[in-house]
């Protein structure tokens, strides 16, 4: 079943083409990665899917519903930058969850603290920068929308960390739900990946099955990526 | 087999990937599946032998052909064959 359906998608800002001609398709039950470099269009893209910005070309259809208010309740956005209060506290932070999403999953989001070594009672501003990352990724994750779209959740962690939350990644991964995860650290990401698109100056420049384009090309993905970015 | 679940958090893995793996070992007849329980290897002294010889195989053949590389001749090949193999039967006395 197609989770997400994007159909030449264009974004301009006043005079800059960010995106064009951008189709893609997720199905049920996948985790997508959407990479590229700085400056590719991926957060802009990703800001169109949680309906924060329009698109100024193309058609987005998210469980086949066009983005409006009703599809806010299907996906679950983690920004790449910080968008948690710092006087709050964990716990004030999981309870503005409850009371503004729904799908909010309690008992996954205090396993997910938990795996991650957080407390209630540790106030935002106190945390690295690495917690406030494993932080927010785990009140999106536990959030039992139909799209989970990341934006970069590896940025500025250290690799033990990294790992960590690629697992919780993996844990909170639920068959009946999909994932688009951009990431410039396509060596860290490349195993959980079932698909992958290559964003190029806000276009797609290759797409495919993760595993059909790693037989095909005989290359990593990471190989892949340093091909096509090449200068 | 431990679950999908478990192995695709202990390895880091997909768990479509892992499942793809899952199906594979089975058409390969090294595992069998049963709804609702699991995944179990099979039994069966058979099999176990010609996994065996094949991973030996295949092991051999890599040593061989790293050797030739280098430009060794078969009877220079088995003196280091025979050298490692001493000096592995040393250590083990030793120890």
């Amino acid at each position: 079943m197609k989770l997400l359906e994007v159909e030449s998608v264009g974004k301009k800002y006043f005079k800059k083409q960010v995106l064009s001609g951008v189709d893609l398709v997720i199905e049920q039950g996948k985790i997508v990665g959407l990479l590229g470099p700085n400056g590719s269009g991926k957060t802009t893209f990703l800001k169109i899917l949680a309906g924060l910005i329009r698109p100024t070309a193309g058609r987005v259809e998210i469980c086949q519903n066009e983005i409006s208010y009703k599809t806010k309740e299907l996906v679950a956005y983690l920004p790449d930058s910080d968008f948690l209060y710092s006087w709050m506290t964990i716990k004030e932070a999981k309870a503005v969850y409850i009371r503004f999403y729904g799908d909010f999953n309690i008992q996954r989001f205090d396993e997910l603290l938990d795996f991650m070594k957080l407390t209630g009672d540790m106030k935002v501003n106190s945390l690295s920068k690495g917690m406030k990352e494993k932080l927010a990724l785990s009140l999106t994750l536990a959030r039992d929308a139909k799209l989970i779209i990341l934006d970069e959740p590896l940025n500025g962690v250290d690799p033990v960390a990294r790992e960590q939350i690629l697992v919780a990644i993996l844990k909170a991964f639920r068959l009946e739900s999909s994932m688009l995860i951009t990431s410039h650290l396509i060596n860290e990401v490349e195993s959980i990946l079932d698909e992958v698109y290559f964003l190029k100056e806000g276009q797609v420049e290759l797409y495919g099955n993760a595993e059909d384009l790693r037989t095909e090309k005989k290359m990593t993905l990471d190989e892949i990526y340093r091909e096509v970015f090449a200068c | 087999m431990p679950s999908v679940r478990e192995m695709s958090e202990n390895f880091k893995v997909n768990p479509n990937t892992i499942q793809r793996v899952f199906l594979e070992l089975e058409r390969e007849g090294i595992t069998y599946s049963q709804r609702g329980i699991g995944t179990f290897v099979c039994e069966g002294k058979e099999l176990l032998e010609s996994l065996r010889t094949k991973q030996a195989k295949k092991y051999t053949t890599k040593f061989v052909n790293e050797m030739k590389d280098l430009g060794m001749e078969k009877d220079e090949l088995m003196d280091y064959l025979k050298l490692v193999l001493e000096e592995h039967e040393n250590e083990t006395i030793r120890s």
